[in-house]
């Protein structure tokens, strides 16, 4: 089932604080989409439009052309997964999945205790009982299991140990290839996942920064390195994002479309020019972190 | 309303919580004979429809204010709205309402059989065969039982939406709202050691009264979730 998320000029306030501004995007089947962005940055509160948790101040947001707060014809399409708090549930993980297929359309219960059992996971012992990560890898079986035209995962990791985490990205991949749908992975852990997203979606300060196709923000990030006056001169046009000074050595990373021409004079003149990844650009842009340069 | 699917799931919760409920409650009043029996020795002389009534509308209080708490959240995880759940709510209320009344009817008739007690005697009703009390007594029941259900569902519903201080308006408006139902059943009201008692209304007008006091109380709590940001906990 195709899905077409269209949020237009969303801004959320909290009494007199925003939240978000101005946002505008759109969202298709069947794409992973990364949500990243600072703590604090918006990225959950975003969400919780997507999924009908909370109304948004103005603007419109509509999926499949019809607004999707409290419309149930659009709501029962969308699933969200966060990290939830089951310190007050005696049921049992196969007792809420039962319940999950009991309300969700395409929700698949087979699916999700195949998955669950691909993470060592005990569905019989209450959800109360089991650890931080175990419950987290209780919300990604939900999720991947739910077949949800539109399925949210916030932060959905949190606590679980690398080998489930691999399972989860592994298992996130059979599912897209088997039952392509719109994904929306809002995350930290950018590196580890990158080989996961089709589109990215960079939030600051509850505005969109950036919202493009992977491979296009993967090209459009690179580095220059050299002598300095010469990196300057060099990139004064160009949309510079990061600066680093080693001595008389200066590093950039610059954020823009370049052609061949461009990478051939960088090199005729003796600069370095590297490849940087998601997270390079992630923590350039939105200033702080380290730069990881791949040659 | 129809193809509402927390309505079942909703109701088959709070029958367990209920079918405790009810468990507990005649436990406590076969517990109250024999404790009258062995310690007092004094002729033992409650009547199950008095005994039963407060502790029913306590419960259903309750469970509403759990109910938002809850079932809320419980429905927007799974892809349902906040209409889903106010409507699943007023049918579950109404549901395990009914099991109550039907619950404590059962109870009243054994009782008379267990304890030899007199099974008609209902003090909001004012006769005294059984048959007179069977259905307007069972009425009654049923609409203030669950008065008190969506009552709870009224004051959680002011706390979730609007935080503690409009919260503690709703619990006074709840008051006032106990005040009018003691008004129409002609019951003693006491707060503050200021006392209220009137004669009531007439049974048939008390439960009309009563129900249209249940519509508006419900209503209040819909509107004030129709559009209220949910927890994500």
């Amino acid at each position: 089932m195709d899905m077409n998320l269209v949020l237009n000029h969303v801004d959320l306030y909290y009494g007199k604080e925003q939240a978000l501004t101005n946002v505008s995007l759109q969202l298709h089947s069947p794409r992973v989409y990364a949500l990243i962005g600072r703590n604090g940055s918006g990225k959950t509160t975003l969400l919780s439009l997507i999924a009908n948790y909370r109304k948004h101040s103005s603007g419109q947001i509509t999926l499949n052309g019809e607004p999707l707060f409290e419309n149930s014809r659009q709501t029962r399409h969308v699933q969200f997964l966060f990290q939830r708090n089951f310190d007050e549930y005696y049921e049992s993980g196969e007792e809420l999945l039962q319940t999950a297929e009991e309300l969700i359309d395409t929700f698949d219960i087979e699916a999700a205790r195949r998955i669950a059992s691909r993470f060592g996971l005990d569905l019989s012992i209450p959800m109360k009982k089991q650890s931080t990560g175990r419950r987290s890898m209780f919300q990604a079986v939900r999720g991947l299991a739910s077949r949800a035209p539109v399925t949210i995962f916030d932060e959905a990791y949190t606590g679980m140990d690398a080998p489930s985490r691999e399972i989860f990205y592994e298992e996130i991949l059979k599912e897209q290839e088997n039952h392509p749908r719109l994904i929306i992975m809002s995350t930290h852990l950018i590196s580890e996942m990158e080989h996961l997203f089709d589109e990215v979606i960079m939030l600051d300060q509850g505005r969109v920064l950036l919202a493009d196709d992977y491979e296009n923000v993967i090209s459009k990030g690179m580095t220059i390195t050299g002598e300095s006056s010469l990196v300057e001169k060099f990139t004064a046009e160009l949309h510079v994002v990061k600066t680093r000074q080693l001595g008389g050595t200066k590093s950039v990373v610059i954020f823009q479309q370049v052609d061949q021409n461009f990478l051939q004079e960088a090199k005729e003149l003796g600069l370095d020019v590297g490849r940087v990844t998601l997270q390079d650009i992630f923590t350039s842009m939105t200033k702080g972190g380290e730069l990881h340069e791949e040659q | 309303m129809r193809n509402n699917k927390a309505v079942p799931l909703i109701i088959k919760e709070q029958l367990k919580w209920t079918l405790w409920f009810l468990g507990i409650l005649y436990l406590v009043r076969v517990a109250a004979h024999f404790i009258n029996l062995f310690f007092l020795g004094a002729e033992f002389n409650i009547v199950l429809l008095n005994f039963a009534y407060e502790p029913s509308k306590v419960y259903m209080l309750v469970i509403g204010l759990v109910s938002v708490y809850t079932f809320l959240g419980f429905c927007i995880e799974h892809g349902l709205t906040r209409r889903h759940y106010y409507q699943a709510a007023l049918l579950s209320s109404a549901a395990i309402a009914l099991v109550i009344t039907a619950a404590i009817a059962v109870f009243n008739l054994m009782d008379t059989v267990i304890f030899n007690t007199n099974a008609s005697v209902f003090y909001l009703i004012d006769t005294d065969t059984l048959f007179e009390v069977l259905l307007p007594g069972s009425a009654a029941y049923f609409v203030t039982v669950l008065l008190y259900y969506l009552l709870g569902m009224f004051i959680a519903s002011g706390f979730y939406r609007f935080g503690w201080l409009t919260g503690l308006g709703f619990i006074a408006a709840g008051i006032l709202f106990l005040l009018i139902e003691s008004l129409i059943w002609g019951t003693e009201f006491v707060l503050f050691d200021i006392g209220v008692i009137t004669e009531g209304l007439p049974v048939f007008s008390a439960v009309l009264a009563t129900a249209f006091l249940a519509g508006v109380v419900y209503t209040v709590s819909a509107k004030s979730l129709k559009d209220t940001p949910v927890k994500i906990v």
